[in-house]
């Protein structure tokens, strides 16, 4: 009788996965099928029970053939946000910014800050507090093995490992905590209306500073009521109704 | 422009037209015409003229004719002509049987070919269609023919000349044809038609319908009176946009030839009558047309053609050899806007080197539209062999009589290319040898593929980092190292000095070794003490250097001490610490005592010493 319960429970948790996995496949049969509103409703379903990089990418990919150009960004974003290292949402990101109407030539920044964001996007955030982690363990126990190793040799490399892994754990702590924050604040945006004008202040009378359009990045830096603050990859400060952008 | 009267004019194009045939060709080229006006008046007579060329004949024969009473004829004219041209000599003559005839019904008729026999030969003319409009119908004392007109023709009025703008149809889809004419209604003698101005055909793609050099006046039944006509111009409209467009007037003045009125009639009166040309300026009335937009959605391909078109291909070989040539031959026929039909792009393989089409258009502009084919030819030359497919291609249009948008394809063909044949590789060996690489082409670029691995949907995903577990991960391990660290506390606080744990296991070393001297230090027995002393040093260095003690000595001491990397003063201390001992045994010093102290102390200092310098080995 028991083990009747358990096999119920076992197959009713796996139901709902396993329709969601026909509709996963149906989805990408009419994506096949050059049925792109048709998948992209599909996916537009599953993201209401639960979210995946692959799930993102594959409706970014459906609503580009729409021609839907600022949702497909935002949906890259969003796919990169949870797997940072995705290649294929970073390759189509890259092509479909190529294509949208804006075109903003970013800040030179030093070629450090660079290197430093980049790594960052080497792993995901929770791929960064393990990796940060374990290298603490094996720290502390290196450190110990210092500590009353008897062996010269092994108390000497034990001391060098244990200073590189401490050192590891610490920039892991702090990646791990940067891109926490970029995952929880979720400053970055996607202009999702045609055409927008940024103000020099968060009212519509204010002077309009420039335009943006669909499918720019923005970041925001702070809200007033439905206002907020953006930032352009330029450089470019003002204010746009909140509105108008969608959060990655 | 100027209208000509039928009559002579036609005379002597016919003549023109029979010295131009007869250069042209053999001049014993025979012919037998028939012609007459197109259109007549119930009741009115009228002139059906046979025409033999270049032979001479008998009388024709007539067949029945329906609708038409012959009252007079035939009348038979002949004329001749010889002409030379650059010295030679053609001559040709024509007889023309001239009949007249009297409309009797109305209703369009046909006159059946009539036959001639000219010499041995007999000869059949073409048939004529004739259009019989109804009589005048105004008043009583109109009825009778020429004479009521002769009457009317001395005033103008709006009745008797006019000019009017004809479409064809005025609702219509955008991109339709419908037609204009311009046309020229009138009971008088016409003259001439000058300072024409025609509307600015804005909106419209226009195209002027060629209109026969030589224009008959035709007769026309319009409210019930007949009128001869003029088309002075003809145009194929397609509207561009939706909406009601206008078509603005066009204005010109027409010159027409009055009959004098005299108030005093003479005798010759009738033998010469005056005459009198009156200029009279002429307005259309402006006309709107009605167009529809095309229906929405429009499909991706669609260019602007409407009508009804077929589309046919074919390729003139689907196996041939690298760098030959091959043609593929697209054919749209159909009637519609065949202009705007574009030449469609065939994406023919990477490896074909393809050149501009060449685009022939056999088009017939008539009132009713364009209609004919446009033959695209496309010449490509395979470059390499393989099985290559040629794409179809498709067209689409909307279609005006089913009012929906079609797409018409061709087929695709699979085209075989072999390699070169021998021969070819021979006569173009320096080609052949030479191998040019090609980069891979980027033909065009897209977004990458779906992912279509298993879904792995998961919740919104719970953050490790600053989670309570994640502090715990840092938190355990260094609550175990600290537990770690405080029981083993003794031995990691002696690990961590060196320096210390080496001096204190040195000197626990020679405090050993000196175990012996010091109890003879403390009885105070000199000669025992450095006795002692001396075996201590000895010993310990035997046993340090892994030697027996008979192997050592005080002089190879310092060069064994070397190898094992003593520093040079160390040895020379050593050296010493062994000398004074020898001579301190036996010298009778008063203060033995305080030597004894101090040499102890060195011994140990000493061994010490040794123990870290021989260690580092």
């Amino acid at each position: 009788m028991r083990k009747v319960l358990y096999i119920l429970v076992a197959v009713f948790a796996a139901v709902p996965l396993w329709a969601s996995q026909q509709e996963w496949e149906k989805a990408s049969a009419l994506y096949a099928d050059k049925d792109y509103e048709g998948a992209a409703a599909i996916y537009r379903e599953l993201l209401n029970k639960g979210e995946s990089p692959e799930l993102y990418y594959n409706y970014a990919n459906a609503l580009y053939k729409t021609g839907n150009l600022g949702a497909a960004v935002l949906n890259y974003e969003r796919a990169l946000r949870l797997d940072p290292n995705n290649e294929d949402a970073r390759f189509n990101l890259d092509f479909v910014n190529g294509k949208i109407t804006d075109k903003i030539v970013p800040i030179e920044r030093f070629f450090l800050y660079e290197w430093v964001d980049a790594l960052g996007k080497v792993l995901t955030t929770n791929q960064w507090a393990w990796t940060s982690v374990v290298a603490f363990a094996l720290f502390l126990a290196l450190a110990l093995t210092y500590l009353f190793s008897r062996r010269r040799w092994l108390r000497k490399s034990a001391f060098f490992v244990a200073l590189f892994l401490f050192v590891v754990s610490a920039v892991s702590f702090a990646y791990a905590f940067s891109t926490k924050r970029i995952l929880e604040e979720r400053a970055d945006a996607i202009v999702m209306s045609g055409s927008v004008s940024v103000k020099s202040s968060p009212d519509e009378s204010g002077t309009e500073l420039f335009v943006l359009h669909e499918g720019t990045k923005v970041t925001i830096i702070s809200v007033v009521g439905e206002w907020g603050e953006i930032r352009i990859a330029d450089g470019n400060v003002g204010w746009m109704s909140l509105g108008d952008i969608e959060r990655i | 422009m100027s209208v000509m009267r039928s009559g002579r004019m036609r005379l002597f194009l016919i003549a023109v037209l029979v010295m131009l045939s007869s250069v042209a060709r053999a001049s014993d080229d025979v012919t037998f015409e028939a012609s007459a006006p197109n259109t007549v008046v119930n009741g009115e007579s009228f002139q059906l003229v046979y025409t033999l060329s270049n032979v001479s004949g008998k009388e024709p024969r007539l067949p029945e004719i329906d609708g038409f009473e012959i009252i007079a004829g035939p009348f038979k004219s002949a004329s001749s002509s010889v002409q030379i041209i650059n010295g030679k000599m053609t001559s040709e003559k024509s007889t023309r049987y001239t009949y007249t005839l009297l409309a009797q019904k109305e209703g369009t008729f046909t006159i059946p070919p009539a036959t001639i026999v000219a010499g041995r030969e007999k000869y059949q003319s073409n048939a004529l269609q004739i259009k019989v409009l109804p009589e005048d119908k105004r008043t009583e004392a109109d009825r009778g023919g020429n004479q009521a007109r002769q009457q009317t023709s001395n005033v103008i009025t709006a009745d008797n000349l006019f000019i009017k703008a004809v479409v064809s149809r005025t609702n219509v889809m955008e991109q339709e044809a419908i037609s204009l004419t311009f046309k020229l209604y009138s009971r008088l003698e016409l003259v001439d038609i000058q300072s024409l101005k025609f509307p600015d055909l804005k909106n419209f793609f226009v195209q002027e319908i060629d209109l026969p050099q030589n224009q008959q006046l035709q007769l026309e039944n319009y409210n019930g009176r007949n009128y001869h006509t003029f088309v002075v111009r003809q145009y194929l409209l397609y509207p561009q946009q939706s909406g009601t467009i206008r078509i603005d007037p066009m204005s010109c003045d027409v010159i027409v030839r009055l009959r004098q009125q005299r108030q005093v009639r003479n005798f010759f009166d009738d033998f010469f009558d005056t005459y009198q040309d009156v200029k009279r300026p002429l307005r259309t009335s402006p006309v709107n047309i009605n167009v529809s937009a095309l229906p929405q959605p429009k499909p991706a391909d669609f260019s602007g053609a409407v009508g009804s078109f077929s589309l046919s291909s074919e390729v003139s070989t689907t196996e041939l050899n690298a760098h030959e040539s091959m043609t593929l031959t697209l054919k749209i026929k159909g009637s519609g806007n065949m202009k705007m039909i574009k030449t469609p792009e065939i994406d023919f393989p990477q490896d074909f080197e393809t050149y501009e089409p060449k685009v022939t258009n056999n088009f017939k502009t008539t009132a009713s539209g364009v209609s004919g084919t446009k033959t695209i030819e496309y010449l490509a030359i395979p470059r390499h062999d393989g099985n290559f497919t040629i794409p179809s291609v498709s067209i689409s249009y909307y279609d005006t009589k089913e009012e929906k948008y079609k797409t018409i394809s061709t087929d695709s063909y699979n085209i075989r290319v072999n390699k070169g044949q021998s021969s070819d590789v021979q006569q173009g060996t320096v080609v052949s040898n030479y191998t040019s690489q090609e980069q891979v082409q980027v033909l065009a670029s897209d977004i990458r593929y779906i992912n279509t691995k298993p879904l792995d949907l998961r919740d919104v995903p719970t953050v490790f980092a600053g989670s309570p577990q994640f502090w715990m991960m840092y938190l355990v391990p260094l609550l175990v190292s600290c537990g770690l660290l405080f029981f083993f506390r003794k031995q990691a606080r002696e690990n961590a000095d060196v320096a210390l744990m080496r001096n204190r296991k040195a000197n626990k070393v020679a405090r050993k070794r000196l175990k012996v001297a010091e109890t003879e230090w403390k009885s105070g027995n000199k000669e025992r003490f450095y006795d002692e002393i001396l075996k201590a040093l000895w010993g310990y260095l035997c046993d340090k250097l892994s030697m027996p003690l008979s192997d050592l000595n005080k002089e190879n001491v310092a060069t064994e001490l070397e190898q094992h990397a003593v520093p040079a003063d160390v040895i020379e201390t050593f050296i010493g610490l062994l000398h004074k001992c020898e001579f301190e045994q036996y010298a009778p010093l008063t203060d033995s005592r305080a030597a004894m102290d101090k040499i102890f102390e060195e011994t140990i200092s000493m061994i010490s010493t040794l123990e870290g310098c021989i260690k580092k080995k």
